[in-house]
């Protein structure tokens, strides 16, 4: 297992495409907190009615708007491994039997360790920005900075199983990175679905980290505070070992 | 000799398509086998399906005295492949695709300097392989193929696209695995000149199933036979017929079947006619594929 990992980090520490979609992440989260916490307590008449975020909520936000960030896992994880499939290596690591679950789990421990990488660096630069620009005092209690810590690497990792499974069922880059993603809209749009919110992902995401006093971070609706993040966590662990589970049964039951 | 790969009764369809239809040989150990057969007669489906890629419906594989399936685990360590495209990242170097093979796959990293001298490739070895030539990718396939000292190769069309100085590199690296190394190949190609340079033995399949296999000196034994060139052709054959030889062929050539050509050459001057050639000629491989092949469409 420690050589697959060690594999696995060399192919993607050799790519240029996590330097890139961090890149990509740091704008569009700098762009998030101008326009969520810069601009309220900065320029109000700017945005009249918008909400002004104050600490130690701001940090929480800023959590928020980083694992709310999918798109990241899921074109990490589905380009690192959807280039791999018209090739040996795909065929002879994934479909053959021998070791299929040391292949699968090595490649999610990485690809989900280098999304996770990043969503701590978005989370760590949006708690500089929230520090200088929320107004109000005080921060998030240390275990409360655990709790992001690990909620987020969890909440990726399913993302990256998302993407993952995508790539075994489809067998094809294009289709799997386009599943995925609509997956991860629609499933946010379904969730205002009051009987399947409980069971939503993206939901139960965010109600990990718990409410915001006064604001609603998606879609105008405040519906975490009926999820307990003890459930909401359940509800996320469910769905990761559902999505290793879906790709471990795509390959097992398809050839090469 | 023992067996180095066997195969019995094996079956496998893609949907309707009958990919493979009771697929039964073997292979000895420590021979160059060329595994021939047209475009869809099965032969990327046995390949896959002897390194455990695809599942066969029906039948027996067993590789180096294992069972492919139960055993294909410890299979795995004892062969090496190159199947379709091999499985390199151009964004890495040759010595960096070697290295994460070699972690993938669970072998050391001892080898990888000698095996890119064994291919030629140390020169090379820190360029990306993006920037390799499809001769360079196919040696750099081997060498990864071989990185965990197999006793056996699968090649599937190894020699396929590589211009005549690359084929020639590769040929000889291939040869010099069996003759010094002991190894067993079992080589698949469209081209029965590579087949009759290096093979020792050939299996020919059709529609899924062997349609003749052997050595190439049993293969193309029993087609013996002499072409002669003589000015009255019509007459010659007359001559030859009256003295016992079966005759073919057209205008000024005449084919007489069998190996006997002093004979020929007394018929023909007993009667007055002198060849201007008589070149005795062996049936060849293509002649023996093209015939197989037919027959079994």
């Amino acid at each position: 297992m420690t050589g697959l990992i060690r594999a696995e980090l060399r192919k993607l520490a050799k790519r240029k495409l996590w330097w890139v979609m961090l890149a990509i992440l740091v704008v569009v989260m700098g762009m998030a907190a101008v326009f969520l916490l810069v601009v309220p307590s900065r320029a109000p008449e700017a945005v009249p009615g918008m909400p002004v975020i104050r600490k130690p909520d701001a940090y929480i936000l800023g959590a928020q708007q980083a694992i709310g960030q999918t798109w990241f896992p899921i074109v990490l994880a589905a380009v690192a491994m959807g280039g791999e499939m018209r090739s040996a290596a795909f065929a002879a690591s994934l479909v053959r039997d021998s070791r299929r679950w040391a292949h699968l789990l090595a490649r999610l421990v990485v690809l989900a360790a280098a999304s996770w990488l990043a969503t701590l660096v978005a989370i760590g630069g949006w708690a500089i920005m929230a520090a200088a620009f929320a107004p109000g005092e005080g921060a998030p209690p240390s275990s409360e900075w655990l709790g992001m810590v690990w909620k987020s690497g969890l909440i990726v990792a399913t993302w990256t199983a998302l993407a993952v499974a995508a790539v075994t069922v489809f067998r094809s880059l294009g289709p799997a990175l386009g599943a995925a993603l609509v997956f991860s809209f629609v499933e946010g749009l379904v969730s205002l679905w009051e009987v399947y919110r409980p069971f939503s992902l993206s939901t139960n995401s965010t109600a990990m980290l718990g409410e915001l006093s006064g604001f609603d971070a998606g879609f105008g609706v405040s519906a975490l505070g009926t999820i307990p993040p003890g459930r909401a966590t359940a509800v996320v662990v469910v769905w990761a070992v559902g999505l290793i589970g879906l790709a471990w049964a795509a390959l097992q039951l398809r050839d090469a | 000799m023992s067996v180095a790969l066997a195969l019995r009764d094996v079956h496998k369809r893609y949907g309707k398509t009958r990919a493979l239809d009771g697929l039964s040989f073997e292979v000895p150990t420590g021979v160059l086998l060329g595994f021939l057969g047209p475009n869809g007669a099965g032969k990327t489906t046995t390949f896959r399906t002897i390194l455990g890629l695809a599942r066969p419906d029906r039948g027996v594989i067993e590789v180096l005295g294992m069972r492919v399936g139960p055993e294909t685990n410890r299979i795995a360590k004892r062969v090496g492949a190159i199947v379709e495209e091999p499985g390199l990242y151009g964004f890495l170097s040759g010595r960096d695709n070697l290295v994460v093979a070699a972690d993938t796959l669970g072998f050391g990293h001892g080898r990888i300097d000698g095996l890119l001298a064994f291919v030629e490739l140390t020169g090379d070895a820190d360029r990306k392989v993006a920037g390799y030539s499809k001769g360079m990718r196919q040696r750099l396939a081997l060498a990864a193929a071989l990185l965990g000292d197999p006793e056996m190769l699968f090649l599937d069309e190894p020699l396929d696209g590589l211009d005549p100085a690359g084929q020639s590199v590769l040929r000889d690296q291939l040869r010099r695995l069996v003759d010094e190394e002991g190894k067993t190949i079992v080589m698949s190609t469209h081209d029965l000149a590579d087949v009759s340079q290096l093979a020792d033995r050939v299996v020919v399949i059709n529609r899924g199933k062997v349609v003749t296999e052997g050595t190439l000196e049993e293969l193309t034994a029993g087609g013996d036979r002499v072409r002669v060139v003589v000015g009255a052709p019509d007459e010659a054959r007359r001559v030859l017929a009256a003295a016992g030889f079966e005759t073919d062929g057209a205008a000024s050539e005449i084919w007489v079947t069998g190996s006997d050509g002093a004979g020929i050459v007394r018929a023909l001057a007993e009667a007055g006619l002198y060849p201007s050639a008589v070149i005795p000629e062996r049936r060849t491989l293509e002649e023996v594929f093209l015939r197989v092949t037919e027959e079994s469409s």
